[in-house]
């Protein structure tokens, strides 16, 4: 059900984007009257006007149909953005409590294992039976944790390949931010050409009014205006240090405290506000504590050397984010503390630009 | 005509999609309640079996209610893993879906990228266009000079030509990299859809290790069942 709606989705942010309208009206407009600059010395001046007002008209439609165009196409990538900002999900494993599932495992593996041994002597063929099955279901059960160790590792991988995606979505979402904004500038760049042929036709015109003079100035400032240029959202200068995807580099990564196996950290700005999400595994001892780590946090930026923002966790806990511009540009580190029902969690790590 | 049509097209895909889009946020609420719903059966799993240890030692091993209380938990289990197994398999629709999107929105933005050189000619003859009305309006301002504000105006046109040139440029060089983007977009999609493949496949063969277990369970319940009415000989020979 969902693929044709997103087929649709495609189709439609681009339905508008074609660029016969305004190519047929740029023929239209140059064809209607070829001759009327070169006749324009000799032609009575009532003509002159009527025939500069016609194709001021068409000159009009052009203009109005490119930046139609250029207004769709920033239109369809804004839409994309968008779509690409609504693919953003947490990440996330079919269950958290991988680990209590483990722990319960290994206490009946064990059990099973002291009932094994208990019975080893005893010649009863009876316990002897009893100890046979108990073996066979030791063995499934070690069957069970080997199966659970393969869907932990390809539970991890998935998480990676998660991460993997929020690197190259926020670049993407950059990227369709720029191509929008080059989109949306060409727009307002066709509607200051047509105001320029608009007041050049007007001039043509009413060249009766201003006999044998030429005036020095120009009267159309919009022909003097800057170049349209690409042109960012502008981002505070303090908080470029911060702004992007962050990852902990393996190996030979950073850290105080906990082992990070894998840290993806994601900041936003806007507005003077910066937000965000760290996705984080640490090296933690079986049946400890949970490996993964995700919050997001986000607060007004404070414009001081580090920035320090309030975080909620995925499992409710709250605490605070530090983040310290590293000794290059491309390094961040982070410092973490996730406090939950009197328990605290801290982190600590270089993180390296992506 | 064509430029109706795509107004209409235009018109038509807002109303149609409107709704589609809404229904995203609708899809995201299933997944979260398929995820509770994993780590709910998951409790209960884990709850019956901590609690099976003490049922047991209170009722002799042929009590049908020693079997019945295994059989429970061994439900149980089977009702876990087939909750995280939809969870997963939401989680593939889901970026099924979305690799397909990319794949199609990277499509569109090539084809963009392909128009840019056109853009660019079409740019550079409007210029050529231009220079063709100056030349001839230069003649006339000769013969009337009070065209010479025109001329003024037609000149200051065709200064912002080269700027104009320059935003195309830029502009395909723009769409280009967000056509390499979007490619990325759907590689790394498609790479997620082969991991959570990979997820599921271990799932699957973790649910079949877990229903030998509990079969291998019950059977030693059985076993115990047996040796305590005799039906297991005691003593060897």
């Amino acid at each position: 059900m969902k693929a044709p709606l997103v087929v649709l989705f495609t189709l439609c942010a681009f339905a508008q984007s074609t660029r016969d309208a305004y190519r047929e009206a740029y023929r239209a407009w140059v064809q209607a009257d070829p001759s009327l600059e070169a006749e324009a010395g000799t032609t009575s001046l009532a003509a002159l006007k009527q025939r500069a007002e016609a194709l001021s008209q068409q000159a009009a439609r052009f203009s109005q149909a490119r930046s139609a165009f250029f207004s769709s196409l920033n239109g369809a990538s804004e839409q994309n953005g968008e779509w690409l900002r609504n693919t953003a999900k947490p990440e996330e494993q079919a269950s958290n409590s991988a680990n209590d599932v483990k722990a319960i495992v290994l206490k009946a593996d064990q059990s099973l294992t002291r009932n094994i041994e208990a019975f080893a002597g005893d010649a009863d063929r009876g316990i002897q039976q009893v100890r046979q099955a108990l073996e066979r279901e030791r063995l499934a059960l070690r069957a069970v944790e080997t199966a659970m160790d393969a869907t932990e590792k390809a539970a991890s991988a998935a998480n990676a390949s998660h991460a993997a995606i929020e690197i190259v979505r926020l670049k993407a979402m950059d990227g369709i931010r720029e191509a929008a904004q080059g989109w949306k500038q060409a727009a307002e760049a066709e509607k200051a050409e047509g105001a320029q042929w608009a007041a050049y036709y007007q001039k043509l015109g009413d060249s009766s009014a201003s006999p044998g003079v030429a005036p020095p100035t120009n009267p159309v400032d919009l022909a003097r205006s800057e170049p349209p240029t690409r042109q960012a959202p502008p981002i505070p200068m303090s908080a470029n240090k911060f702004v992007g995807a962050w990852v902990f580099p393996i190996p030979g990564g950073s850290f105080h405290g906990a082992q990070p196996e894998s840290v993806t950290l994601v900041v936003h700005e806007d507005n003077g506000r910066l937000s965000g999400s760290l996705t984080a595994r640490f090296k933690v001892p079986a049946g400890g504590i949970d490996p993964n780590v995700r919050f997001e946090f986000s607060g007004d930026m404070r414009d001081a050397p580090n920035e320090v923002l309030p975080l909620i966790a995925s499992d409710g806990g709250t605490g605070t984010i530090e983040l310290i511009p590293g000794g290059a540009i491309n390094l961040l580190e982070v410092y973490f503390r996730i406090q939950k029902s009197g328990k605290t969690r801290e982190g600590n790590m270089l993180l390296l630009k992506q | 005509m064509g430029s109706r049509f795509i107004q209409i097209a235009g018109f038509v895909c807002v109303l149609v999609l409107a709704p589609a889009l809404r229904g995203q946020d609708a899809v995201s609420v299933p997944m979260d309640d398929l995820k509770k719903a994993a780590d709910q059966r998951t409790a209960e799993w884990s709850a019956l079996t901590q609690a099976l240890a003490s049922k047991l030692a209170v009722l002799l091993p042929c009590d049908a209610r020693a079997r019945g209380a295994i059989e429970e938990v061994s439900r149980a289990s089977g009702a876990r893993l087939a909750a995280m197994m939809r969870y997963l398999d939401a989680q593939a629709a889901s970026v099924r879906h979305e690799a397909d999107a990319a794949d199609l929105l990277t499509a569109e933005y090539q084809k963009e990228v392909a128009e840019t050189p056109q853009e660019a000619q079409d740019i550079g003859q409007e210029e050529a266009a231009v220079e063709g009305l100056l030349s001839s309006l230069d003649q006339s301002v000769k013969q009337r000079p009070d065209l010479k504000p025109a001329q003024q105006a037609l000149r200051d046109i065709r200064a912002a030509y080269q700027a104009k040139a320059a935003a195309a440029q830029q502009r395909g060089l723009s769409v280009a990299a967000v056509a390499i983007l979007f490619k990325q977009v759907a590689e790394a999609y498609k790479a997620r859809s082969e991991a959570v493949e990979q997820e599921r496949q271990t799932l699957r063969g973790e649910t079949d290790r877990w229903a030998t277990y509990y079969a291998a369970r019950l059977s030693r319940a059985q076993t115990e069942c047996d040796v305590t009415r005799g039906i297991v000989p005691r003593r060897g020979n």
